[in-house]
């Protein structure tokens, strides 16, 4: 508590004077209530810059990234990569115990720390895992007076794992301060609820009641889905502005599943949506689709990074497009690791090895009070992002371990 | 040691000659194998570490079954049982004459005596064709027999392997299109070509084994034969099935290592050792590891066929001897053979009363039950299925888009090797 005052000094000190700069843009914290007491809601507003965090996962190499020559991402690397900061060394620590997958790179980002994670219940293959240090998220709505809508975890279809990710076990945080998830998951949960709720069903777009026989396959399937994520089935869902999403969503879509954009396009268009319904303040898009290269295409690997950057595209047009978003927001764009570089294989892009390519990302930060065009040549880490970004949000990270990326505040 | 004249019952009308009286002594003989074998061994590693050159591997364990079901059969006759040695009856028959050794990787058989022109086969055979046999008449005979007997084993198997390999494609490409409407579509594609492997295998070692022995690559679609032999063989046939289930395994490791190779060198030479190595080094390191794995490859490969020559010759003989296969069902070597050998002039009732023990009678009796046959039957899918799956899992540990899918090193060709097109200076990732 004494360093979470501490720090509120120096980040007051700092953010005035970073606000007299500005001219009174973005750092407007106030002070003296920036930090809630542990276990009380914070009741202060947050008037910083909002903060999209986008996952360029699951698992790139910076030869088809940020490699002029043999990118897949043009996009990202000759028009984004100029408007900020640029740490083209940042690594993922090669510790015994610190692995290079999709679910620790997402913790090593959101909680600012290196840890070993297994599944909550030793499944096979499973990556459940519960953060022991509070994410970005917990900070977040600790620090402020913030919706659980406004920070929002945007998960892929396939990956349900990564609802886990959405607050930690941490006893001074937790679930009270968890951010919303929106994934196609979360959809189907809801619709079930609904359609089990009013026993009627879209049937070709018109709407009829379930037979006895549907309704008890409606509730199986619910169970189904809801053991997946023990934490979801308490929530009952996740309060009404996300229902109102839901239900959107389900006007303009349909109840299928299949008119929606699907892959990694679905968490662009879900981004995109909850930016214009949601508003919110803090995303993290925990895009995916490269990682089908374990199945031994590797042109399911450079689409995906291709798809990745086509979502960037349509994601920095939509902040520029919305006055709430526009000259406000800041993009972190890092990925959950790296990827092999095995020789010995025609297929040499896997991950699960701690390989030094697996270990080896980038990471771009843009939007206000961030240096453009500027590259820092030099070892950066994976960690440092939750210490950068809370930084830059104005909320003390005090369980994260990495060092504030300097360089990165102009 | 034995000089006398031994007395065989000769059948046939063929050209004969008197057997050899000299022989080699027992000493004479392992130490000449002990020098040869390792050296046969050798060769027939080098020859399956080339796509081409395997064809040879091919040929030559052709050749080698032939050996096989010929003396299998001879160790049902009355010149066995008289004590004469295989070596001394293959010589009496220019037909049986190249099986009297195992065959050769280069020179002809009896590659001397050709020279001299003491061989049934070289007599009145111009002196350049005695050298010419001589020298390379093994090369030709696996180019001859090999080339047969793939294109054969390909017939039947590459609908598999190609359903297989497109539906892989066309699965994972449906998935990351997230194309659920047709989510079945890969799934079920795939399920039924490994169906149609499993029904292939319950055929195809003694297809294979067959058109070796008659030496005639349409007799490898003698289909009913064929399977009369299968249905007769079921125990040994789910014992063949297991042991290429078992043997497999090892490939299956041999083919997903390259992926964990980075850090198995790093583990052993020290951190950063692959990193440190150059291209022609990763390059120089995969040449020693395929030829490696084709020196397991090659015996495991040999040995499998050898199997299922022995239980092909087994089986086709109680069917002659039971009257279900006719003579002139046979292919002409395998009549020449029988006829030679005195096999075909048994009747059914003069089939020597079984001298085994009881217990074994009982034992036949039972693995011939029809609860026994359903039993091996689903033992055989079982295990065929699990030599399938193998090569899915060897896939999804280290993906090789074509040959992974389209050569089973212990079916096809037995051949390894995948060396990433980067590493020759073309286009890598």
């Amino acid at each position: 508590m004494h360093a979470s005052s501490d720090f509120a000094i120096r980040r007051r000190q700092f953010l005035k004077s970073s606000v007299a700069a500005a001219g009174g843009i973005a750092w407007g914290v106030r002070p003296k209530t920036a930090i809630a007491r542990e276990g009380a809601a914070p009741t202060n507003e947050y008037r910083g810059p909002n903060v999209i965090i986008v996952r360029f996962g699951g698992g790139v190499r910076r030869r088809e990234t940020i490699a002029a020559e043999t990118t897949y991402s043009p996009y990202f690397l000759h028009q984004l990569c100029r408007q900020g900061t640029l740490f083209p060394k940042m690594e993922i620590s090669s510790e015994p115990g610190v692995e290079t997958s999709h679910g620790q790179g997402t913790l090593n980002i959101l909680t600012g720390i290196y840890d070993e994670y297994q599944d909550v219940e030793n499944k096979f293959l499973a990556s459940r895992f519960e953060a022991k240090a509070p994410t970005l998220f917990e900070y977040f709505r600790k620090s402020y007076d913030v919706a659980p809508h406004q920070a929002l975890l945007i998960n892929g279809e396939d990956r349900t794992d990564e609802e886990f990710y959405s607050f930690s076990n941490h006893h001074l945080f937790g679930v009270n301060y968890r951010c919303s998830v929106l994934s196609l998951y979360r959809f189907k949960t809801y619709l079930l609820r609904r359609q089990i709720e009013t026993r009627t069903i879209a049937d070709g777009g018109k709407p009829r009641k379930l037979t006895d026989k549907e309704l008890t396959a409606k509730r199986a399937e619910l169970k189904k889905l809801e053991d997946l994520d023990y934490r979801e089935k308490s929530q009952d869902g996740q309060g009404g502005p996300i229902h109102a999403f839901w239900e959107k969503w389900r006007a303009h879509y349909g109840e299928t599943g299949l008119v929606n954009p699907r892959g990694d396009r679905l968490l662009t268009e879900l981004s995109l949506w909850a930016m214009k319904e949601l508003r919110p303040r803090l995303m993290m898009i925990n895009y995916n689709d490269p990682d089908y290269v374990h199945w031994g295409k590797l042109h399911h690997y450079t689409r995906g990074v291709s798809i990745i950057d086509e979502g960037l595209k349509r994601l920095v047009t939509s902040v520029a497009a919305d006055e709430f978003y526009r000259d406000n927001t800041i993009l972190a764009i890092v990925p959950d690791c790296g990827r092999d570089n095995n020789r010995f294989v025609d297929v040499p892009c896997q991950h699960h090895f701690n390989s030094k390519s697996s270990r080896e990302i980038f990471a771009l930060l843009l939007g206000p009070g961030i240096e453009r065009g500027r590259v820092v040549d030099k070892p950066a880490q994976q960690i440092s992002m939750a210490a950068t970004i809370g930084k830059a949000m104005g909320m003390p990270t005090k369980f994260a371990q990495g060092d504030v990326l300097q360089e990165v505040f102009a | 040691m034995s000089t006398a004249t031994p007395v065989i019952e000769i059948v046939d009308e063929g050209p004969i000659r008197e057997p050899r009286t000299a022989r080699p002594s027992p000493l004479g003989s392992w130490l000449w194998r002990a020098v040869i074998a390792p050296l046969k061994y050798l060769v027939g590693v080098l020859l399956a570490t080339t796509l081409l050159t395997s064809i040879l591997v091919v040929g030559w364990t052709y050749r080698l079954m032939r050996r096989t079901t010929v003396k299998q059969w001879y160790k049902q006759s009355d010149a066995a049982e008289r004590g004469l040695p295989f070596r001394e009856y293959a010589r009496h028959y220019e037909s049986t004459e190249s099986l009297a050794h195992w065959p050769n990787w280069l020179l002809g058989q009896h590659a001397l005596r050709e020279f001299r022109g003491e061989t049934l086969r070289s007599a009145g055979r111009p002196a350049w064709r005695r050298v010419l046999t001589g020298c390379f008449g093994s090369v030709w005979q696996n180019i001859r027999t090999g080339v047969p007997a793939i294109a054969n084993t390909w017939v039947l198997t590459m609908p598999s392997c190609l359903i297989w390999m497109t539906f892989w494609f066309t699965g994972w490409n449906i998935s990351f299109d997230k194309v659920y409407e047709e989510a079945f579509v890969g799934l079920l594609a795939s399920l039924a070509g490994i169906g149609l492997f499993i029904a292939v295998m319950h055929y195809l070692p003694m297809a294979q084994a067959r058109h070796a022995s008659t030496g005639q690559w349409r007799s490898f679609y003698d289909f009913r034969l064929v399977w009369k032999v299968a249905r007769n063989r079921w125990m040994a046939s789910a014992m063949l099935a297991a042991l290429y289930a078992l043997l497999s395994l090892p490939i299956m490791l041999m083919v997903s290592a390259p992926q964990f190779l980075p850090q198995i060198i790093d583990g052993s030479q020290g951190p950063g050792s692959y990193e440190a190595m150059s291209d022609a080094e990763v390059l120089r390191f995969l040449q020693g590891y395929y030829f490696w794995c084709c020196a397991y490859i090659v015996p495991a490969y040999v040995s499998l066929h050898w199997l299922a020559a022995r239980s092909y010759a087994a089986g086709l003989l109680t069917l002659v001897r039971r009257g279900e296969v006719q003579p002139e069902e046979l292919g002409p070597r395998e009549a020449d053979a029988m006829k030679q050998l005195g096999l075909l002039l048994v009747e059914a009732e003069e089939v020597k009363p079984n001298t085994l023990g009881r217990f074994v009678v009982k034992s036949a009796g039972w693995t011939s039950s029809r609860a026994m046959r359903i039993a091996c039957g689903v033992a055989v899918v079982l295990l065929w299925f699990s030599f399938a799956a193998q090569i899915y899992v060897g896939q999804f540990l280290n993906y090789r888009e074509v040959s992974g899918w389209l050569n089973m090193p212990l079916v096809q060709l037995p051949w390894l090797k995948e060396i990433p097109a980067a590493l020759f200076g073309g286009r890598g990732f």
